[in-house]
């Protein structure tokens, strides 16, 4: 994912849509964080700006191609309702030019029985994860590294896919390795990653991505009036729906399995799994995006539909997988299946590396978070009020930017910093008479109040504040006093009655006089930062 | 349990209290999860991390079903996790009993979900470092545990 900061709005849609929390705005354009970010794709679903962009390969890259090789995710058979065939699908990208078309629903087959063989030969492992969608791996690898050893180090289908080509199919052919292209046909961008993602395992078998919404036009045309000359699909229905959540958990058959679908959700069953809870599952099967990858982010069909036409097809074709179990013991003893490397942790940043400082850095946020206005509205253009208060303590953010913060400019660590006004200095600033109580003139200010009735003031006014009045009588300056108010200003040009102004000598209390009005004296002194 | 306490001066202070629902079956575990992320940003290793969890997790579950609702209480310093949970509920008649692994008070409901194995406060127990509860009929229950990063 990236965004276009031409494009961008600077709103907060995607700041908010998205889970992980891995989006900050910054003077108007939206950045995402990329240790934080697993590439679901809320954001891109989010933005009506089209300014969020998934990381594809465009189709000119595989006309360049000597030898492209089309490895489509099952989930494309449901984009085309409920006529066109998953074998004509096959046969119209064939005639889109790719050399050869991988039956990607038959080598999910495989991988399903590659994994139940594994978690039979693991009894020890509960649960295994499948390894298929690469965001929930990256989730896992930042969030839950205790959870990686649970991943099923079986390579997942499209990987599988590359492996197959350029080891077995390349050399059958003749081909130049360098001229082979394996591009990944899928409905998601997670997959697209550079070679240095420490958990996605595709480098260097699968060349490239290409979305679903980019080669659906095309692919459409090549269907109408096809000729269906000969067969590429070997999948049955385990395989068509093998990407479809719940297309896993029931084709690997062991006791015991779990298919979750959602950003949150599998965030809650991986935290419950990391608690010590569902110890009796077998094999988890989760993908981040809702109903699994007939709802990722490049779809063209609605995925409600896209699941109706998956359960025809199943019917059609018949849930039952033709797989020979005997092959592929065969080949997990010759490790084709096997991870060349381990899925690594992607740590996370702590508050800091000393534990101490880390708590006193957690305290200052809370402290932070009780003081913001918790209605997360984002303006600041961190997600929530709580993330700001750890942005702020972290000094990626300023205090500032809550307008609410602002407003009230705080007696939060940031403010607190901040030389004291005094009222001598609102006096200098504004050009103000002192008529009485100049002994007072050294009080901190700590903004103001305008009311002309002392009751409300009784009620309101903060200690340290300016009230603003026309009254001139001398109770004035006893609620000034009571309330320990910094000093009594008199707009308006109005002048204090005598005893207001003895008693405000005898007591302390300055008494101001300012030839402008309310509203415009509270302006200047906004305006002051008060 | 058999583990040097943190030395003088470097008593846990306390961060942050939640508050745990009688009854709240849905919402039982949030507690120990945010404990638990807590704990995961402050860069406590994921041996603590997970001790952690289960205890506090079994804790709030004792609260949830038994405790007529409740607190815990997180106290922290770089040595030591210190967790209070704490409830003003029926208090526990016979402790040495509800010690014992296996025994249990669950409902027919509570087991139904999967609770009621009896294998709470052994569980707590052997997770912590130290382990101290104060209770009895009528005085409600307040449990407090320490975890010592190894």
């Amino acid at each position: 994912m990236w965004i276009d900061p031409q494009a961008c709005q600077g709103c907060v849609l995607c700041l908010k849509a998205c889970s992980a929390k891995a989006i900050r705005v910054r003077e108007g354009v939206a950045h995402i964080l990329p240790h934080l970010c697993v590439n679901c794709g809320d954001c891109f679903r989010a933005c009506p700006h089209m300014a969020v962009r998934c990381r594809t390969t465009p189709l000119e890259v595989v006309r360049r191609c000597q030898h492209p090789v089309a490895a489509p995710s099952p989930t494309l058979f449901s984009q085309f309702g409920y006529r066109a065939t998953p074998n004509q699908i096959l046969l119209a990208l064939e005639r889109l030019g790719f050399q050869q078309v991988m039956d990607m629903g038959w080598l999910c087959e495989m991988n399903s029985a590659a994994m139940e063989e594994y978690l039979l030969a693991h009894p020890e492992l509960r649960p295994g994860i499948s390894p298929s969608c690469p965001a929930v791996i990256r989730l896992i690898a930042g969030r839950f590294p205790s959870l990686l050893k649970n991943i099923i180090p079986v390579l997942p289908p499209r990987v599988f896919a590359g492996k197959v080509v350029k080891e077995r199919l390349a050399q059958r052919q003749g081909w130049d390795l360098a001229e082979v292209g394996v591009f990944h046909i899928a409905p998601c961008a997670a997959k697209m990653v550079g070679p240095h993602d420490p958990v996605v395992l595709d480098h260097p078998y699968v060349d490239g991505v290409i979305s679903f919404r980019d080669i659906y036009g095309p692919l459409l045309q090549a269907l109408h009036g096809l000729e269906e000359d000969h067969t590429l699909q070997k999948c049955s229905g385990a395989g068509i729906a093998w990407a479809m959540s719940g297309g896993q958990a029931a084709a690997v058959d062991v006791e015991h399995t779990l298919d979750v679908a959602g950003f949150a959700e599998v965030v809650h069953i991986l935290e419950m799994l990391e608690a010590g809870r569902l110890r009796d599952l077998r094999f988890l099967e989760a993908h981040i995006c809702p109903d699994g990858c007939l709802g990722g982010p490049l779809v063209v069909e609605n995925h409600f539909r896209a699941r109706s036409v998956t359960l025809r097809q199943m019917r059609r074709f018949g849930a039952m997988s033709r797989v020979n179990r005997a092959k592929i013991k065969g080949m997990i003893s010759e490790h084709l299946f096997d991870w060349e490397r381990p899925a690594l942790p992607r740590p996370q940043p702590v508050l800091h590396h000393d534990t101490g400082q880390a708590i006193a850095k957690m305290k200052a946020i809370q402290a932070l978070t009780t003081l913001l206005p918790g209605i997360e509205c984002g303006v600041c253009g961190s997600p929530d009020c709580q993330t700001f208060a750890g942005d702020v303590i972290m000094g990626r953010a300023q205090e500032a930017q809550c307008p609410f913060m602002e407003k009230r400019g705080g007696p939060s660590g940031e403010s607190a910093g901040r030389v004291a006004v005094k009222v001598k200095d609102v006096v200098e600033a504004l050009g103000l008479t002192v008529t009485a109580g100049a002994a007072g003139l050294e009080r901190p200010v700590d903004g103001g109040y305008i009311s002309d009735l002392l009751s409300d003031v009784m009620a309101n006014a903060r200690p340290g504040a300016l009230w603003l009045t026309i009254q001139t009588h001398q109770n004035v300056v006893a609620v000034a006093v009571l309330k320990e108010l910094a000093a009594v200003i008199l707009v308006g040009g109005r002048q204090p009655a005598e005893e207001t102004a003895a008693k405000a000598e005898q007591e302390g209390i300055p008494v101001l006089v300012s030839q402008a009005g309310a509203f415009e004296l509270a302006g200047k002194l906004h305006e002051m930062g008060l | 349990m058999s583990q040097e306490p943190p030395r003088d001066g470097d008593e846990p202070e306390f961060l942050r209290a939640f508050a745990i629902q009688a009854g709240d079956f849905a919402g039982a575990g949030n507690v120990s999860i945010a404990v638990k992320n807590l704990l995961k940003e402050l860069g406590f290793p994921p041996e603590v991390l997970r001790r952690a969890a289960i205890a506090a997790f079994e804790a709030e579950m004792n609260v949830v079903m038994y405790g007529g609702g409740g607190q815990m209480e997180v106290y922290l310093s770089p040595r030591a996790v210190r967790l209070v949970i704490s409830d003003q509920g029926p208090g526990i008649p016979d402790l040495d009993l509800a010690m014992q692994e296996g025994w249990s008070t669950a409902t027919p409901e509570m087991r139904e979900m999967g609770f009621g194995a009896g294998m709470g406060l052994p569980n707590i127990k052997r997770n912590s470092d130290a382990f101290c509860i104060d209770t009895g009929p009528g005085r409600g229950t307040r449990l407090q545990v320490d975890i010592f990063p190894r």
